[in-house]
């Protein structure tokens, strides 16, 4: 591995990804997934409620 | 073993390689995502003028690019009021008007491949509507509408119905910026990650083997073994000419390999 462009913006970008993957899992993300490949039925409202009351 | 190795190797050079500009493509689809609302999009795609396709391209290029999910949201946007051509042309963006994978390509392929794929789809769904408006009856289009609200669910149908996006009133900027902005895009950008990372990890082994262990005389023999010359011999008729190649000047080092390849042994070319 060199330290080229390539390698900066890796690290660059994947530090942000990071921060978002935290976000998600500290908002309630996990049950996001779970439900993911489930029924639409119940599901539309269900995560702007989460997000109007998990910000912080 | 060893050529598992090098398989790996490539493998794992080419996620290397396009590792920040996925990260890029999928925060921004995530970014937009987060701040449209799927009801706006569905009150926007009523009818199917020209002015409505073209946001349905927009709105698609910048939706989810797992195509589970973008069918099931087409469906979704078509069950709410979105008409049928429009719904279409959004699912149809979605799947091949992919910013990532715009990206991707610049990297491993060129400007070329992105410019082509950011071509050919709306090429694709001109061609959709234009085929539409010739062919598609309203019988078909209230069959299709009485299929659609049966519901039946398809992969991804939870993924589609979310709407992650930011609630509260404002503008685009100041929507994403507000204190509610960031965790939606979040969401967003972890579920669609969630949504293909089967696919791109299957995806990227697939090409590493490829690039490992098909020789690169096979690629030269598969993409150009003959030269096809389309020419109008004044009787409608079009002559189908093989074999014929004209000696080239020394293309340098990679030229021939396929370019994943090039890329990983990193001769890509600039641009």
């Amino acid at each position: 591995m060199s330290w080229d462009y390539t390698t900066w913006l890796n690290i660059a970008f994947l530090l942000f990804a990071a921060a978002l993957v935290t976000r998600f899992f500290r908002t309630g993300g996990l049950a996001m997934l779970r439900m993911m490949g489930g029924s639409p039925d119940g599901h539309e409202h269900d995560h702007t409620g989460t997000h109007a009351s998990r910000t912080d | 073993m060893r050529a598992i190795g090098h398989a790996l190797v490539i493998t794992g050079s080419m996620t290397w390689a396009i590792t920040w500009a996925l990260i890029l493509g999928f925060a921004l689809s995530a970014v937009i995502q987060a701040v449209v609302r799927k009801s706006t999009i569905a009150r926007l795609l009523g009818d199917d003028r020209p002015r409505t396709l073209a946001l349905a391209t927009c709105f698609g290029a910048a939706s989810s690019s797992c195509s589970y999910a973008a069918v099931a949201l087409a469906r979704a946007l078509f069950r709410t009021g979105a008409s049928f051509t429009a719904a279409m042309a959004f699912e149809i963006a979605s799947t091949n008007l992919v910013i990532e994978l715009g990206v991707i390509l610049a990297l491993l392929m060129g400007w070329q491949f992105t410019l082509a794929e950011f071509t050919g789809g709306p090429v694709m769904i001109v061609l959709l509507a234009v085929l539409f408006r010739l062919l598609l009856r309203e019988r078909l289009v209230g069959e299709a509408r009485l299929q659609a609200k049966r519901g039946i669910a398809g992969s991804m149908e939870g993924h589609a119905a979310m709407d992650m996006s930011v609630q509260r009133p404002g503008s685009f900027a100041g929507r994403l910026f507000s204190r509610d902005g960031y965790t939606p895009v979040a969401h967003v950008f972890v579920m669609e990650w969630a949504a293909i990372i089967r696919d791109l990890v299957i995806g990227l082994f697939i090409a590493g083997a490829i690039a490992a262990w098909v020789p690169d005389q096979f690629w030269r023999g598969f993409f150009v073994p003959a030269r096809h010359v389309l020419r109008g011999d004044g009787r409608g008729r079009v002559r189908r000419r093989a074999g014929l190649r004209r000696p080239r000047p020394d293309p340098g080092p990679g030229a021939g390999e396929d370019p994943p390849t090039r890329a990983c042994r990193g001769t890509t070319p600039p641009g």
